[in-house]
């Protein structure tokens, strides 16, 4: 499979010299969760809706609570003939302070807004952290425009898979 | 190597005999391996043939993206990369599509290994990893990502005229069962 897939990246990829724009990490120290708010804090003009599904292939189909969604009805998350949603959260999106939300398999999510851009786009990092510190996807950085969503699957859980479904939305 | 990688490479010829042997001597005793393996089986008849038919239907955007590329400038974070596996990576532009798998060496990397925007192709080098974008305004992209000492693949997943990225983790966590 590997042969098959690197030929498709030799149709169209470039092996270029020059480097990413690695930005920075996250704030070492993160300052709050989705629920604690501080009385002071600068309201949120943006946040990071969280959907958490639990993909199986336990015969139920898709949870009508997940709304319309394409994307699981194409490979690969057409593996899985059953999508629940166990959680939906907003993560308010203010610069420096950090939110943090509990996956159902004891890791932890962590949003950030790192820059407002315009035409209501920004830049954010998630990362996801395990129980003791160690870090499971160390940082994704995302630049998405209110009301896109980004998918991040595949963490194993109770026979499925986690998919994380977040949206940029305005609060 | 982790079991995706071995079974990756058993199906693919690519172990010598005695990894072979092994290998399939795991197979015959671990449900989890056949998982994987029958999860990638799944993979190459569905996700391929996608990519495959996006690469035929792509338009040759190599030469300004390679001329965005290189204008941009080096960083010094990014000698920290040591090893990057593209796994796949397919379309430009609006019929964007992109796929690839990366792997840090080091636990303690926090620097993030690899950028992609939507509808850009991602080479494979030891470093630095490339960057490119080939839209302005993509609406969403994946700009940059750190697997730490684990893998996983990106691409993107289309309906009608939106793509939406999808950052897919390789967890070899108890009751494994994804599909890659």
């Amino acid at each position: 499979m590997f042969k098959q897939l690197v030929a498709l990246i030799a149709a169209v990829t470039l092996a270029a010299p020059a480097a990413a724009d690695v930005g920075s990490t996250p704030s070492p120290a993160a300052s709050g969760s989705g629920q604690e708010e501080p009385k002071d804090a600068p309201a949120a003009v943006y946040a990071a809706e969280v959907m958490v599904l639990h993909a199986t292939n336990s015969h139920k189909g898709i949870d009508e609570r997940i709304g319309k969604m394409p994307e699981l009805q194409r490979p690969p998350f057409s593996s899985y003939d059953s999508y629940e949603l166990l959680s939906k959260q907003r993560l308010p999106l203010v610069k420096d302070d950090p939110k943090t939300m509990d996956l159902p398999n004891g890791r932890v999510l962590k949003t950030a807004l790192r820059e407002v851009l315009p035409k209501d786009v920004v830049r954010i990092s998630a990362s996801i952290n395990q129980p003791k510190g160690r870090q499971f996807l160390p940082l994704l950085e995302v630049k998405a425009k209110v009301g896109q969503a980004f998918i991040v699957a595949g963490q194993s859980y109770k026979g499925g898979i986690l998919v994380l479904v977040i949206r940029v939305v305005k609060p | 190597m982790n079991r995706q990688l071995r079974a990756m490479a058993w199906r693919d010829g690519e172990l010598d005999a005695d990894e072979t042997a092994r290998f399939e001597a795991d197979l015959a005793r671990d449900p989890e391996l056949v998982a994987i393996v029958r999860a990638l089986d799944r993979l190459d008849a569905e996700l391929v043939p996608v990519l495959a038919a996006r690469v035929q239907a792509a338009p040759d955007l190599s030469g300004p993206i390679l001329a965005r590329v290189r204008a941009e400038p080096v960083r010094p974070g990014m000698s920290r990369l040591a090893r990057v596996i593209p796994l796949a990576a397919a379309g430009l532009a609006a019929a964007a599509a992109a796929a690839f798998a990366l792997r840090a060496p080091e636990p303690s990397q926090h620097a993030p290994i690899a950028s992609v925007s939507q509808g850009v192709a991602v080479s494979a080098a030891p470093e630095p990893v490339a960057v490119a974008q080939a839209d302005d305004d993509p609406g969403v992209a994946i700009e940059s990502v750190d697997f730490g000492s684990g893998e996983g693949t990106i691409f993107m997943v289309s309906e009608g005229e939106s793509d939406t990225p999808v950052v897919w983790l390789n967890d070899d966590g108890p009751g494994s069962g994804a599909p890659l």
